[in-house]
């Protein structure tokens, strides 16, 4: 009998515990459902807030003034440069705009440029090789002969590069020349001063976007020196007696490639070189593409210039506190002098019309992070690309401090 | 001891608590059961057609054309096979030239030298020509739908080359149509332009198999790149 009723015990325990297991069983099931969904909203939602971050840019992007853009502009202090979170409801983002003239341009910069920035003889050759026309390689460079041989077979662009993950394609280039610092260190100048451990990798340092209205301050054309009569130089402000010397190189040597080639012209001083840098150009063309923003050039990429010196660039980076309104205000930097100017006249703007947007976007546990290329076209700002990063967070990547230092709300949290 | 049966009162009170407990249980167990056969497929599918039309909205978008014979933005009808499912007045092949695709994650992550990533992983970056159509250019054998042709880096030859894979199997008709700032159209052919302009907006009309005669599925696509607006619209060929 009592060992009946003892096992009816057990049988209930039993049938008990197995109910148990199925409730348990059931809930683990439906809790991994609802992350699994929590997961996904998250995520959504964390897309959403990086769109809205996009559209604050714009709206910052819409006053810009593409003729001078400077460092003390609202777009340029917007989000990482003060340390800003923005808070949207629940979410967050952080955001930072950049010059796409502050990096060097990979189609302008020449040889001796593309070696400063720390790239393999292999790898310039093959660049430019890319780049220009023509069938005969470099040394070490690659025409379509080699693109022709290869396993996936394609053609040399010979023509600027498009996009820089073109440059993926190019002989001796792969994502690590991007995003990682070269291992050997060439016998170029150094680009930033102190440790070499802080110059930027490629990917923070180029460019091949980049791209500037060339006016004359108040958006006026520039004047042709190539086509323009001695009395219309001189109607920009410019002496008559110099303005004769001008028109007579002109029509003795040749025409004009370079500013630098008008600022040899001899009676030209420091003094009214700057008429010429502010008013002249070599064609009738209305943008540039590819020069530096005297404004926002990093160190690196003045560093870069074939003819920099750390002086120079130095000075020009205290200057950037003030601004450049126009590119003749670099003739008053201290150390500059004609010879300089002749050589890095050219490679200068105080303008810009492409912009680079980094946005990471926080909802709950969801981490997004996006770019996107802004340009300015007929004074209009508009987002012609977006890429999603590779990785969540690329706080390292971009050089991001860890933690804001404050808050900006934008939407409350309900 | 006494032996002693079950009261009345005692039978009932389990009784009507077995009742409780078995109706609770199996209305729980139909709705987990209804649950998984029904809402969780369909989920499925929803979902499977929002990461479709994100990941077209994706390609399209970076819609890009400029002067250089390698860039192009066409629509054309009957791909390069027979006609096939076209609905309506609309283009059915759409090839473009695509900006800043994703690479490949693999291949960045590699340690290889450049001749041999390109072998492993095919040439990477660069301008991506793209070719939307249910007609594939090569041959398919038995797969349907959606055929995505993809070529790195764009060659200038916009009917062929690069690999195809099947986007989505079950789209049975899809239709492209441009607005040019004025109207829709089912015709663009920028190498056939002095200066290439791409429309402001696509639309995709797709239908997928299983659905009913009326149902269409609409995508409206912006393309950032384009400068396309009502008071600056492209002539069109048919002079409209």
């Amino acid at each position: 009998m009592r060992k009946r009723k003892g096992s009816a015990f057990i049988m209930v325990l039993a049938i008990l515990a197995g109910l148990v297991m199925l409730v348990v069983s059931f809930a683990a099931s439906q809790n991994s459902e609802i992350k699994e969904v929590t997961a996904e909203l998250e995520e959504l939602q964390a897309k959403q807030i990086a769109q809205s971050a996009v559209q604050r840019v714009l709206a910052e992007m819409a006053s810009i003034d593409e003729n001078t853009v400077l460092q003390t502009d609202t777009w340029f202090l917007l989000g990482e440069e003060n340390g800003e979170n923005f808070l949207v409801d629940e979410g967050s983002f952080r955001v930072q705009i950049l010059d796409e003239s502050s990096f060097v341009n990979l189609n302008q910069a020449n040889e001796q440029q593309l070696l400063n920035l720390g790239l393999t003889q292999e790898q310039v050759d093959s660049l430019l090789d890319w780049r220009q026309p023509g069938f005969d390689a470099r040394p070490e460079g690659a025409k379509d002969e080699f693109y022709n041989n290869l396993a996936v077979p394609y053609n040399a662009a010979l023509q600027p590069i498009r996009s820089l993950d073109e440059l993926l394609l190019i002989k001796g280039w792969n994502q690590a020349t991007l995003d990682q610092l070269p291992t050997e260190e060439s016998g170029t100048p150094p680009l930033v001063s102190g440790s070499q451990e802080a110059r930027p990798v490629l990917s923070n340092l180029a460019t091949v976007y980049s791209r500037a209205p060339w006016t004359r301050a108040g958006g006026q054309p520039r004047l042709n020196v190539n086509t323009a009569t001695a009395d219309q130089v001189s109607q920009v402000g410019i002496q008559m007696q110099l303005a004769n010397a001008i028109v007579q190189r002109r029509n003795t040597q040749g025409t004009f490639a370079t500013l630098g080639q008008v600022l040899a012209v001899s009676g030209v001083n420091l003094q009214n070189s700057a008429n010429i840098l502010n008013s002249l150009s070599v064609n009738a063309s209305t943008e540039v593409t590819g020069r530096l923003n005297l404004n926002t050039a990093s160190e690196a990429a003045l560093n870069s210039l074939p003819n920099s010196t750390p002086d120079i660039t130095t000075a020009i980076l205290t200057r950037q506190a003030t601004g450049f309104t126009s590119i003749g205000d670099v003739t008053s930097v201290p150390g500059v002098n004609l010879q300089w100017l002749q050589q890095n006249a050219d490679s200068f703007v105080v303008g810009s019309r492409a912009f680079r947007v980094r946005i990471q976007s926080v909802f709950r546990g969801s981490i997004y992070s996006s770019e996107a290329l802004v340009t300015i076209a007929n004074g209009t700002a508009r987002v012609t690309s977006t890429w999603e990063s590779s990785q969540r967070s690329m706080l390292e990547k971009w050089n991001w401090i860890e933690t804001t230092t404050g808050d900006v709300i934008l939407a409350e949290a309900r | 001891m006494k032996k002693r049966g079950l009261t009345l009162l005692e039978l009932l009170v389990v009784s009507v608590m077995m009742v409780l407990i078995t109706i609770g249980a199996s209305a729980a167990y139909s709705a987990a059961v209804r649950y998984h056969t029904t809402v969780l497929p369909q989920r499925e599918v929803y979902r499977a057609e929002q990461k479709f039309e994100s990941y077209l909205r994706d390609l399209i978008e970076r819609t890009f054309v400029d002067t250089n014979a390698d860039t192009y933005f066409i629509f054309s009808v009957g791909g390069n096979g027979p006609a096939s499912g076209n609905s309506g007045d609309r283009a059915d092949t759409m090839t473009f030239t695509a900006f800043g695709l994703h690479s490949s994650g693999a291949a960045a992550n590699s340690e290889l030298d450049f001749e041999s990533q390109n072998e492993s992983f095919g040439p990477q970056g660069g301008l991506a020509e793209l070719s939307l159509s249910t007609t594939p250019v090569g041959d398919a054998a038995d797969a349907a739908g959606l055929f995505l042709r993809t070529q790195r880096p764009a060659d200038g030859d916009e009917t062929q080359g690069g690999t195809e894979r099947v986007l989505k199997e079950n789209i049975q008709t899809i239709g492209f149509e441009a607005w040019d700032g004025l109207q829709w159209i089912n015709t663009w052919d920028t190498t056939a332009m002095a200066t290439p302009r791409i429309p402001s907006l696509v639309r995709v009309t797709y239908t997928l198999a299983g659905d009913t005669e009326e149902t269409e599925h609409v995508l409206i696509v912006r393309l950032p790149r384009s400068d396309v607006t009502a008071d600056n619209p492209v002539e069109t060929e048919s002079g409209q």
